[in-house]
C-alpha cells in the first residue's frame, strides 16, 4: 500500500510538470528538499493571490509548503518555471490536514498580494540588492521608490517596504574615504545633494533623517518593513539621532557631536538601544550594533553559520512564517552590517536566527505601533564576501537558496490573513 | 604577511652571505656569525638567534641582524627581533638595512604604533630619501593596510621623484579600491620605470572587471606611445581573450630591434592560443625589421592556419626573405601546395606537389589537401585520381565524403562511420544519413558538395530540395539548412525553417532545438513576447528535453530585462 501511494505521488509530481494532467482540486507546492525551485515557488504563490485566488501556507509542513487551487494558469506557470507541484484532491488535502493537526504545524490563509515598494537609488550603484534580485527572479511585482517618493507620499499605498544598503545617517556608507574619486560615488553624492536641496534640506544627512522618520511613521501606521545590510543599523541610528549631529564633517560640514552617544533618543527606535557611534570618518563601521565590523580594520569577525529558531506554528504564526525553510542552519554572509549584537537589542525583540555562542544575532523581528519590522544582517546570502563592484548574483544558479528564502518569506508574510493570536 | 617577510629577509640575507668568506678549517675560532648560520641550518633557531646577537657587535652587523630576524621569526619571537633592531637603529641611523629590519619586525610583531615611530625616525634621519617611504609602503601593502599605505605615499609627495618611484605602490592601492583608471595610469609609469614590474602590473590590472577595462585601455594607449605601456596592454588583452586588440596595442611601436623582440614574443603566444591572424600580423611586422626566411615561413604558416591563404601565397612567392636551407625550402614548398589548395587552385597545387621531394607520409597528407582542392573546384574525378590507390585504404573520411558528394549514400554511410576520428562535419553528415534508408540521393550529395565548395546559397537550396525527397530526414536537413542560413546572416530564412520544423515535425529530435533557436533569435531582435512564447512552448511541449534549462534561462533573461 505504501509503495502504491509513493508511486502515485511520484506520478503526480511528474504530471505536475505537464499541462495535460487531469485536474485535481488543489496543488501542493512542497518546500522541502523535493522542491526543484524554492524561490520561484514564492512567485507562483504570489501570482495565485494576484489572480484573486486564495492560498494557504502550511507552516512547518514539508519545509513550509503552499497549498494552491488547481487552475490551468498555475499548472502552466509551475511547469514553465520548473516548480515542483503535487496535485491533491480533497481527500489528499484532508490527509495533509490530519497529519498537521497532531504536530507543530498550522495552515495560514494567504489572501491578498501585498503591494511592494523597494527603496533603492534610481541610478544603479555598483552593488547588487538581494531583495530586488529575489523579487525579479521569483517574478514578483514591485515598485522602486527612493527619496522623492518617500518625501512626496510617505509610502502611502504600499503594504511592504524593503530597505537594503542605504545609509540613513547620510554619510553614504563612509565610502568617501575609499571611493570618493570614483565616478559612481560622485554621481551618487551629487544626486543625493540635489534631492536634499529640492526638498529644502541643508545636506544629505538632514534629508536621510527625514526619510528615516517617514519610514518609521509608515511602520507605526501599520506598514511592514523588511531591511537588510546597512539599512537596518543606519535607519535606527538616524531615528535615534534625529536631533543629534551624528554625521561627519565631510557629510554636513560639522564634526560629529562629541556627546552624540549621550544624546541619542532610543525610545523612538524599533530594534536597538544604547549603541555607541563610531565617529571616525576613516573607519567604515557606523556603531557597535554590528557584531562583525566588516569595515573596521582589526575588528572584523570571521563568518560562521546561523541557525533558524523553531517556533510553535499554532501559537507564533508570524515568527514561524519568517523562518520557514528547508534547512535550519545557513552559512553566514557579510554586509556593511552583518549581524546585531545582543547587548544592543531592545527587550521584546524576537530573535529569529542566531549563531550559537556568538555575541550577535542574525535575524530579528518585532512589532512597532500598528506595523511590524524584520531585520536580516548581511548583503547577499549567496555571495558571502560581496564587495563594491562585484557582479550581481545569478539566482538561476541558486534556485534552492535557503538564505534567499528568508527574504521571500517576508514578501508573503504581509499576505497572511491575521488570525487572533492564541498567546 | 609573516611568510613573505621571512622570504624577503632570506633573499637579502643570502645576497649578503655571498660576500662573507668562510674561514678555512683550522684557521682559528669560528665567528659568531658563521656559528649562527650553522645552527640555523641545523634548525636550532633559538641557539642561532643567540649567536647572531653576539655577532651584532662585530663588523658583520647587517648579515647578523638579518640572521637574527630569521631565527626569531622561525620560533615565533619577532617581537624580540624588534627590540634589538629598535635599539640598533638608534645607534646606526644611516644604515638602511637596520632601519628596514626595525620597520619589518615591528609590523611582524603586530606593533603598528612602533612601526609608525620607526618610520618617523627613519624619515627624520634621512629626510631627502625615498627609501623609508617605499619600504614602509610595501610593508603596509603586504599587510593589507591600504589606507596606511596611501597616507605614506601621500606623505612622500614632497620628495622629488616620489611620484615615479612609488608609482607601483600607488597603483596597488588604487587597484584595491577599484579605481582602475588611476591604477592603469600609475602602472604605466611603473613599467616605464622598470620593465621587471610588467608581470606584477599585468597580474594586478588583469583583475579588473569588464566594465573597467575601457579606462585601462585609454590610460595605456594614451599619447605618447610608450613601449612598456603597449606591451602591458597587449598582455592584458591576451589575458582578457582579445588577441586582435592585443596586436592593435603593439602594432604602433616604432619598428626597431626592441619592438621586433616584443612582436616575436607576442606572435609565439598568439600561436600557442591559436590566434592565427594576430600572429600573422606580428610575424609580418617582424619581417619588416629583420628579413629572415624562417620568420617568413612562420608568417605564411600563421596565415594559412588563420584561413588567409592569399597572404600566405603572397609571402611565399615574394622574392624577399626566402629561406636558404634545404629543410626550410621544403617547408616553403609544402606551404605553397597547401596555399594553392586552399585557394581552390588544384592544378597549380598538383604541379607544386610534383616538384617536391617528400616522404610517403608527407606526400599522403598533401595529396589529401590537393584532393580537397579538386573537390572544391567541383571535380570529383580528379579528386579521386589525386588520392589514387590510397583512396581504397583511406580511413580519414575522404572516401566517405567523395561518395556522399556523388550521392552514393550507402558507401558514404559505411566509409564515414569507419573513419578513425570523425570530424564535427562528419558527425553531422552521419546524423543525417542515419535518418534515411535511401541508398542514393543526388540532391543531398550536391548539397554537401556545395558546402565543401563554400557555396552556401546552393547548399541550402539543395539541402531543402533533398528534404522533399528524403521525408524521414527532412527535419534534420532543414535544421542544417537553418543553421547555415543563420550563420550567413539570413536570420529570416532560418526562422522560417525553424518554425516549419516545430509546426510540421513537432515530435522530431530537431523540434526542441528549433524552438530554442527561434526563442533566441526573437529575443535578439527585441521581440520579448515572441521569444517568451517559443521558450514556454519548448518547456511545456518537451518537458523532458535537455534544452528545458536553456529555455528557462531565456525566460529569466527576458524577465530581468537584460
Amino acid at each position: 500500500m505504501l509503495r502504491r501511494s509513493a508511486l502515485l505521488v511520484a506520478l503526480a509530481t511528474i504530471c505536475g510538470l505537464a499541462p495535460v494532467a487531469a485536474s485535481a482540486q488543489h496543488l501542493l507546492v512542497p518546500m522541502d528538499e523535493s522542491q526543484q525551485n524554492h524561490l520561484k515557488a514564492y512567485g507562483l504563490t504570489y501570482h495565485t493571490l494576484q489572480l484573486g485566488q486564495k492560498a494557504e501556507w502550511l507552516l512547518n509542513y514539508r519545509g513550509g509548503s503552499f497549498l494552491l487551487p488547481d487552475i490551468p494558469d498555475l499548472r502552466k506557470r509551475a511547469a514553465i518555471d520548473g516548480i515542483t507541484v503535487e496535485p491533491l484532491d480533497d481527500g489528499g488535502v484532508a490527509s495533509v490536514r490530519s497529519e498537521m493537526s497532531g504536530q507543530n504545524m498550522d495552515a495560514v490563509p494567504l489572501e491578498k498580494a501585498p503591494k511592494i515598494a523597494v527603496y533603492s537609488p534610481p541610478n544603479a550603484p555598483p552593488w547588487d540588492d538581494a531583495v530586488t534580485l529575489a523579487l525579479k527572479y521569483a517574478g514578483i511585482d514591485y515598485t522602486r521608490v527612493y527619496d522623492d517618493e518617500v518625501e512626496r507620499d510617505g509610502l502611502q499605498g504600499y503594504d511592504w517596504v524593503h530597505l537594503h544598503h542605504e545609509d540613513f545617517t547620510g554619510q553614504l556608507n563612509k565610502f568617501a574615504v575609499t571611493y570618493g574619486l570614483t565616478a559612481w560615488f560622485q554621481k551618487l553624492r551629487a544626486d543625493n545633494e540635489e534631492t536634499a536641496k529640492r526638498y529644502g534640506f541643508a545636506d544629505i544627512p538632514a534629508l536621510k533623517k527625514d526619510v528615516a522618520e517617514k519610514i518609521r511613521r509608515f511602520v507605526e501606521r501599520g506598514g511592514f518593513l523588511f531591511a537588510m545590510c546597512g539599512a537596518t543599523e543606519t535607519l535606527e541610528l538616524a531615528i535615534a539621532g534625529h536631533d543629534v549631529d551624528i554625521a561627519n564633517e565631510y557629510a554636513d560640514g560639522t564634526p560629529v557631536d562629541p556627546n552624540a552617544d549621550a544624546k541619542m533618543d532610543w525610545s523612538r527606535t524599533m530594534a536597538f538601544r544604547d549603541a555607541h557611534l563610531v565617529a571616525s570618518p576613516l573607519v567604515g563601521s557606523m556603531s557597535d550594533i554590528d557584531g562583525h565590523q566588516v569595515n573596521a580594520p582589526g575588528q572584523r569577525q570571521p563568518l560562521g553559520q546561523f541557525t533558524l529558531f523553531g517556533f510553535a506554528a499554532k501559537f507564533d504564526p508570524v515568527a514561524s512564517m519568517l523562518v520557514q525553510d528547508h534547512v535550519s542552519t545557513i552559512p553566514d554572509f557579510y554586509g556593511v552590517t552583518t549581524s546585531f549584537t545582543r547587548k544592543t537589542l531592545k527587550p521584546g525583540v524576537t530573535v529569529l536566527a542566531d549563531e550559537a555562542g556568538a555575541p550577535w544575532v542574525k535575524y530579528i523581528h518585532g512589532d512597532y505601533g500598528k506595523g511590524s519590522w524584520t531585520f536580516l544582517g548581511g548583503h547577499d546570502p549567496e555571495d558571502p564576501q560581496h564587495v563594491v563592484g562585484s557582479a550581481p548574483t545569478d539566482l538561476a544558479l541558486h534556485p534552492n537558496s535557503p538564505g534567499y528564502r528568508l527574504i521571500l518569506n517576508n514578501v508573503l508574510f504581509p499576505a497572511a490573513k491575521k488570525k487572533p493570536l492564541k498567546t | 604577511m609573516s611568510a613573505s617577510i621571512v622570504r624577503r629577509g632570506a633573499g637579502i640575507a643570502l645576497a649578503a652571505l655571498a660576500a662573507i668568506a668562510l674561514p678555512a678549517a683550522g684557521q682559528g675560532t669560528v665567528s659568531p656569525l658563521i656559528r649562527g648560520m650553522d645552527l640555523e641550518q641545523r634548525g636550532q633557531n633559538r641557539e642561532a638567534a643567540a649567536a647572531f646577537r653576539e655577532a651584532l657587535g662585530t663588523p658583520d652587523l647587517v648579515p647578523a641582524l638579518l640572521g637574527m630576524e630569521r631565527a626569531y621569526a622561525a620560533v615565533g619571537q619577532s617581537d624580540s627581533a624588534f627590540v634589538v633592531a629598535d635599539s640598533l637603529a638608534k645607534a646606526h641611523p644611516g644604515e638602511t638595512m637596520v632601519q628596514i629590519v626595525r620597520l619589518r619586525s615591528a609590523l611582524y610583531a603586530h606593533k603598528p604604533a612602533a612601526a609608525a615611530a620607526a618610520f618617523a625616525d627613519w624619515v627624520k634621519a634621512a629626510p631627502a630619501q625615498i627609501a623609508p617611504y617605499r619600504e614602509y609602503t610595501q610593508l603596509l601593502l603586504e599587510a593589507g593596510r591600504l589606507a596606511g599605505a596611501d597616507s605614506v605615499i601621500a606623505a612622500a609627495g614632497k620628495i622629488p621623484g616620489a611620484a615615479r618611484t612609488l608609482a607601483a605602490e600607488r597603483a596597488r592601492v588604487e587597484g584595491s579600491r577599484g579605481d582602475w583608471d588611476a591604477a592603469a595610469r600609475d602602472w604605466r609609469i611603473a613599467v616605464e620605470n622598470g620593465a621587471h614590474l610588467m608581470p606584477a602590473a599585468s597580474f594586478a590590472l588583469g583583475e579588473a572587471g569588464a566594465a573597467s577595462r575601457e579606462g585601462i585601455r585609454n590610460a595605456l594607449l594614451a599619447a605618447p606611445v610608450s613601449p612598456g605601456a603597449r606591451e602591458l596592454l597587449a598582455e592584458l588583452e591576451l589575458a582578457w581573450g582579445s588577441p586582435s586588440a592585443a596586436w592593435t596595442a603593439l602594432s604602433s611601436l616604432f619598428p626597431d630591434s626592441a619592438a621586433s623582440a616584443a612582436w616575436s614574443s607576442f606572435a609565439e603566444r598568439a600561436e600557442a592560443s591559436e590566434a592565427w591572424l594576430p600572429a600573422r600580423e606580428a610575424w609580418r611586422a617582424v619581417l619588416g625589421v629583420a628579413c629572415e626566411g624562417d620568420v617568413m615561413l612562420r608568417a605564411a604558416n600563421a596565415s594559412l592556419q588563420g584561413g588567409d591563404a592569399r597572404t600566405a601565397l603572397s609571402l611565399l612567392e615574394n622574392g624577399r626573405c626566402q629561406p636558404r636551407s634545404a629543410g626550410s625550402q621544403r617547408v616553403a614548398g609544402a606551404l605553397r601546395v597547401r596555399a594553392y589548395a586552399a585557394l581552390g587552385r588544384p592544378a597549380e597545387a598538383t604541379a607544386a606537389l610534383v616538384a617536391l621531394t617528400l616522404t610517403d607520409e608527407q606526400r599522403r597528407v598533401l595529396d589529401r589537401d590537393v584532393a580537397w582542392a579538386w573537390v572544391r573546384s567541383g571535380d570529383i574525378g580528379k579528386a579521386k585520381a589525386m588520392m589514387g590507390d590510397a583512396l581504397d585504404e583511406d580511413t580519414t573520411g575522404v572516401r566517405g565524403w567523395l561518395a556522399l558528394y556523388e550521392g552514393d549514400l550507402a558507401t558514404a554511410r559505411r566509409a564515414l562511420r569507419e573513419s578513425g576520428t570523425p570530424s564535427t562535419d562528419a558527425v553531422r553528415a552521419l546524423a543525417i544519413l542515419a535518418r534515411t534508408r535511401a541508398e542514393r540521393s543526388p540532391a543531398l550529395g550536391a548539397g554537401f558538395l556545395a558546402l565543401a565548395r563554400g557555396d552556401t546559397n546552393t547548399a541550402v537550396a539543395k539541402l531543402e530540395a533533398a528534404a522533399g525527397e528524403l521525408g524521414e530526414a527532412a527535419p534534420a536537413l532543414l535544421a542544417t539548412s537553418a543553421d547555415l542560413r543563420a550563420a550567413h546572416g539570413d536570420v529570416e530564412g532560418a526562422m522560417s525553417l525553424w518554425l516549419r520544423i516545430v509546426e510540421k515535425w513537432e515530435r522530431s529530435a530537431e523540434a526542441p532545438n528549433a524552438d530554442l533557436a527561434l526563442a533566441r533569435a526573437l529575443a535578439a531582435r527585441g521581440d520579448a513576447a515572441g521569444a517568451k512564447v517559443r521558450a514556454e512552448h519548448l518547456i511545456l511541449t518537451y518537458p523532458s528535453s535537455a534544452l528545458v534549462p536553456q529555455a528557462r534561462r531565456v525566460l529569466d533573461t527576458l524577465a530581468s530585462g537584460e
